[in-house]
């Protein structure tokens, strides 16, 4: 059971108004390596689990990427509200104001939409705890990307948080895989082929 | 009766935990289900005082319950909203949401 909180993890604010930006952040919301497909991901991995420390963790780390998609969602919204269509128009938005005006969508900063297929799990914890650590850093680096896309100081500001964010995930599912290998280790558990 | 009603009124089952934990969880549900149907209620009716009322003795009660529940069986919510034990990291003890029968 999931209980909300009617706040964010870390406040947010913006300079001012960017569609163009907002559409690059906007990956990290339905993109490949956004904070849904990470929610998802951890959440639905624990079941496959085989120690309490692995569930614990994926539990509290895909938790706290739900709060991490929200962050995400008001960055996008800042950064487009009271934008007309005619700015949107010159940002290149034009296409995304067609369909959504300003709704937002599940789709990275090229508009492909977001798929299932972007979640891995193989049911072997140490290959998807590995999987987990590369998906940390590929979300970091794409916060870097971001971060460079930007002057507004209030952007870069939310969007380093979450930069280092995915360094400490990455850090605690190294620590969760080094435990699974022990335990598999010390079980003689070998998968059946 | 309607369709519906006859072809389900038998199948209901109706839990009746034995144990200590299902008896507190069971409260614990019980208050937590009454506020959450009470908070979509209110959502589309924030006028209705006796509600209101209805939802703060709920709230009330729910953090009681949540209180006895975690001084006998360990921490409930995560991110600091329920201490630990001191001699152990009590959030990874017992079952896990998906692994209990509810006995
Ligand atoms: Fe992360």
């Amino acid at each position: 059971m999931w209980i909300y909180e009617r706040k964010l993890e870390y406040p947010l604010r913006v300079s001012g108004p960017d569609p163009r930006m907002a559409s690059c952040i906007l990956t990290q919301y339905g993109g490949p390596q956004g904070e849904l497909g990470a929610a998802l991901r951890y959440l639905n991995m624990r079941y496959s689990m085989p120690t309490s420390r692995a569930k614990g963790i994926l539990t509290d780390i895909g938790s706290e990427e739900l709060g991490h998609m929200e962050m995400i969602a008001t960055l996008v919204y800042k950064l487009t509200e009271g934008v007309s269509a005619q700015d949107m128009k010159a940002a290149g938005l034009d296409a995304m104001y067609a369909d959504h005006r300003h709704a937002l969508f599940w789709q990275n900063g090229d508009g492909v939409p977001w798929v299932a297929a972007y979640i891995s799990a193989t049911g072997d914890p140490v290959a998807d705890l590995t999987e987990n650590m590369a998906a940390e850093q590929k979300a970091r680096a794409i916060y870097e990307n971001l971060i460079t896309l930007t002057d507004d100081p209030c952007v870069k500001d939310g969007l380093r948080w979450l930069r280092e964010r995915e360094v400490v995930h990455f850090q605690r599912f190294g620590e969760a895989l080094m435990y699974v290998e022990d335990h598999l280790t010390q079980k003689q558990v070998y998968p059946v082929s | 009766m309607d369709t519906f009603s006859e072809t389900f009124s038998e199948t209901s089952l109706a839990f009746a935990p034995q144990s200590e934990e299902g008896r507190l969880l069971q409260q614990i549900n019980e208050n937590q289900f009454a506020a959450v149907e009470l908070q979509l209620y209110l959502d589309t009716h924030p006028e209705d005082l006796g509600a209101i009322a209805m939802y703060n003795q709920c709230h009330a009660d729910l953090i009681r319950c949540l209180r006895d529940y975690e001084s006998r069986c360990g921490p409930l919510l995560s991110y600091g909203l329920s201490a630990s034990p001191c001699h152990g990291w009590g959030w990874l003890d017992g079952p896990w949401p998906w692994e209990t029968n509810f006995s």
